[in-house]
């Protein structure tokens, strides 16, 4: 499939938007369905409370519904709070922005693997900052690690962006 | 300096100054929620009493705090009751801190566009704070007059968009806002090129 390159930021910004408020509203429907608890539950939550417990043996974290449970601390994964947000941003961006079927499919996995780390990266650090620095806690939970992961994700799709785009700069020219 | 590290590094200054300014931010724009909030109250039984930056509710850290009146019809003169709603000072500095990181971050390509794209991004992002902070701030009031109306566990509209923001929608639609400036700015200086261009030929 050929890149259409004459779309503008505007149409981007929209389709983004669009596309981000279509897969939220789908995701939002599947809440308390075994397609939702299988993607929180068992591939987010299960492994991040895993990794806690190999990294440190000590820390006893249990996960009790969708609460990481520890001697110290209880982190109450509520929602929005699962980074499911990532995945449906890398979704919306990829989407809205005009690359060929196979860009997209490599962005998807490259991203989803990349966004799937940093949820469970960002659980991990939330988990210790509640634990062993809970003055921190409003700073880095309100700001940095909501919006830190969703900048490296942005920063994956300026590079994605940059790549996806370079095939159409070649057909362009041996079109021409 | 390659696109990608330097919006990294505005990135990273951007998250410190949040950090470091996101209290007085929230201290600086409350007037302007409580502005917005009462706005939206018009044609609601609901009366917002005060919107201020206080300890929190659950933790000493500082967060905003709505208190407002909801009455069971709009002509009632009393409070049927009082709600208190708070948004952490994190999370209401996130607009504004991914708004002006892209406006200002996108080169310019002239002192000319710059201004004017700073002429189109402040009403923008105006009404960008009342359709995320704002609301998150009074979206419990519609849920307390649903409740006085009867229904039970009531998921108002009002839920369904706060919800849309804390899951990602607060930051898609910075960012987006933040590129619909960026593309009318060019549009607009394209045009007004053109028009320069025809009056002089």
């Amino acid at each position: 499939m050929s890149v259409r390159s004459t779309k503008t930021p505007l149409g981007f910004a929209l389709k983004f938007i669009v596309s981000f408020a279509v897969l939220f509203g789908v995701f939002e429907a599947s809440r308390g369905s075994a397609f939702e608890r299988f993607v929180v539950e068992d591939l987010i939550l299960v492994p991040t409370t895993d990794l806690i417990n190999v990294v440190t043996p000590k820390e006893h974290a249990t996960l009790v519904g969708r609460v990481i449970s520890s001697p110290g601390s209880n982190l109450n994964v509520t929602r929005g709070c699962e980074g499911i947000e990532m995945f449906l941003l890398l979704i919306a961006g990829i989407v809205a922005y005009p690359a060929s079927w196979k860009q997209r499919t490599l962005g998807l996995l490259f991203g989803s693997a990349i966004a799937y780390g940093l949820s469970v990266a960002r659980l991990v650090a939330l988990h210790y900052i509640l634990r062993y620095s809970p003055s921190a806690w409003e700073a880095l939970h309100g700001l940095v690690l909501p919006l830190g992961p969703i900048i490296l994700m942005a920063l994956f799709f300026m590079l994605w962006t940059a790549r996806a785009t370079r095939p159409s700069m070649d057909s362009g020219t041996r079109a021409a | 300096m390659r696109p990608e590290i330097r919006l990294a590094l505005a990135a990273a200054a951007a998250l410190a100054i949040g950090v470091a300014c996101g209290e007085p931010y929230a201290r600086l724009a409350a007037p302007y929620y409580a502005a917005v909030a009462r706005l939206l109250s018009v044609g609601h039984p609901w009366t917002i009493v005060s919107v201020e930056v206080k300890p929190g509710t659950k933790s000493p850290s500082p967060e905003l705090q709505l208190v407002g009146d909801v009455r069971r019809r709009t002509k009632d003169l009393h409070a049927a009751g009082r709600i208190i709603s708070h948004v952490q000072v994190g999370e209401a500095v996130e607009t504004p801190v991914v708004f002006w990181t892209l406006v200002l971050l996108w080169p310019a390509i002239s002192r000319r566009q710059l201004l004017l794209r700073l002429a189109i991004a402040i009403p923008v992002f105006l009404g960008l704070e009342a359709i995320t902070t704002a609301i998150q701030l009074m979206h419990s009031m519609a849920e307390v007059s649903a409740i006085l109306a009867g229904e039970i566990d009531p998921v108002t509209f009002w839920e369904h968009w706060s919800r849309f923001l804390e899951g990602g929608g607060q930051f898609v639609l910075a960012s987006g806002f933040a590129i619909l400036v960026l593309s009318s700015t060019k549009w607009s200086t394209v045009a007004s090129s053109r028009q320069l261009c025809a009056a002089y030929s």
